[in-house]
């Protein structure tokens, strides 16, 4: 993993330099466990010194943000994504070796949106690319199709999660980095509208987990049977007919 | 993979539709309401999500909006839960055009370049929509929908050129 400074574009900021070295020391030990194959329990290690990495990039980042650094506050924003979908990564192998495939499918979905991050946060992360696409090709290869839940609001209240103000009404635009941090925008009160299935959701762990067919109900992932209708009626009737 | 598309069609007279729903009418550049041709009352009129975001950048670019709401009444808002990125309607009121037309391809660029910058290198397929409504010199109203790729928006540019300099 490159560092925060970029290959072409290093700053003298000390708290970007101590963030560098950070991600040096981890590399050195852990990037070993990155590969897939590697085993379950020099991945563990690994992922728990990225959120230790996580850990520190917000507290660098508070420093530079109180003297109003937003530069590096972006760019440790962006390491801190960054060493977030690394350990989203590293969780993803473990789970599938595990064969735990929802829990798999979760930390997939948390590694897109950690990587989504680091190349949003700063120019920077665009060295990135490469690492960011493994979970969107863990998606395309190892998963099969499934579908997802949408749900449509209509919004009476929101507000800006860097202000507090409406959203419009402040200077904050959604997606982009203020103080290291993404603006969003807030839902304080709202009416549901609907709920659809869509291809392409915001959330991917809205999916559909299960399907039925002929009375047989299976795992979206797995596709192992999870309950049958006379497995249904087997476990809520009596045993004796006659008791009933 | 999506490809863009940019199409035409018609799109109900906005100063008539206004008047109707007891909304003030716009006369420079403005975001219609997603059900403005649609909609029975004035109290059903819903912004879409994305407004907020170009009401921002607009301001920032000091290009005058010409509101339909209020900032102390907005209209609600749809949030929708899909990755795609669902624009605006832009309106482009005749006036506008005639007195101002290089604001137009500033007001449209400075939404292509935030969208583009949005989904710059991440993975996956990614899909907007935008669309402009043009007002003629006559007050009929002429609708340009792009939809496609997040990261070719820019394209709606060159439809709502063609468009405006062909008003006749």
């Amino acid at each position: 993993m490159a560092s925060t400074g970029g290959s072409h574009d290093r700053v003298d900021v000390p708290e970007v330099a101590e963030f560098d070295a950070a991600i040096e020391a981890v590399n050195e030990t852990h990037a070993a466990a990155l590969p897939a194959a590697r085993s379950i329990a020099l991945q563990r290690d690994a992922a728990e010194a990225y959120d230790a990495l996580i850990q520190e990039a917000a507290r660098l980042k508070a420093s530079v943000v109180e003297r109003g650094d937003e530069d590096s506050a972006a760019r440790l924003l962006c390491g801190e994504c960054a060493a977030g979908g690394l350990a989203s990564t590293l969780r993803l192998w473990i789970a599938f070796k595990e064969g735990d495939m929802s829990a798999a499918w979760n930390r997939m979905v948390d590694a897109q949106q950690a990587w989504t991050g680091a190349l949003r946060a700063h120019s920077i992360g665009q060295q990135f690319r490469r690492l960011a696409a493994v979970p969107f090709q863990v998606e395309r290869v190892l998963f099969p199709h499934v579908g997802f839940m949408s749900v449509g609001m209509v919004v009476r209240k929101s507000e800006c999660t860097i202000c507090g103000e409406t959203p419009g009404e402040c200077d904050h635009v959604k997606g982009r980095v203020y103080a290291g941090r993404f603006a969003g925008i807030r839902v304080t009160e709202a009416d549901l509208r609907e709920t659809s299935l869509v291809d392409i959701p915001a959330d991917k762990r809205c999916r559909v987990e299960t399907i039925t067919t002929d009375g047989v109900t299976r795992d979206t992932l797995t596709w192992e049977v999870v309950s049958t209708t006379t497995d249904a009626y087997a476990e809520s009737a009596p045993d004796d007919p006659q008791e009933a | 993979m999506t490809s863009a598309s940019v199409t035409y069609g018609d799109y109900s007279s906005v100063a008539d539709r206004c008047d109707a729903l007891g909304v003030r009418r716009p006369t420079g550049i403005a975001m219609l309401p997603r059900n403005l041709a649609t909609a029975d009352a004035g109290d059903e009129l819903l912004a879409e999500a994305s407004d907020a975001a170009v009401r921002v950048l607009w301001r920032q670019a000091e290009i005058e909006e010409d509101r339909l709401d209020s900032p102390e009444a907005p209209f609600p808002h749809v949030s929708e839960h899909h990755a795609d990125w669902i624009g605006p309607t832009v309106f482009l009121s005749s006036a506008l055009l005639s007195e101002s037309p290089a604001l137009v391809s500033v007001a449209l660029g400075v939404i292509a370049n935030y969208v583009t910058d949005l989904f710059k290198g991440v993975p996956g397929r990614h899909t907007a929509r935008l669309q402009v409504v043009v007002e003629r010199s006559n007050g009929d109203c002429v609708q340009v929908t792009y939809n496609g790729p997040a990261t070719e928006i820019g394209e709606i540019l060159d439809a709502v050129g063609d468009l405006t300099s062909n008003d006749g």
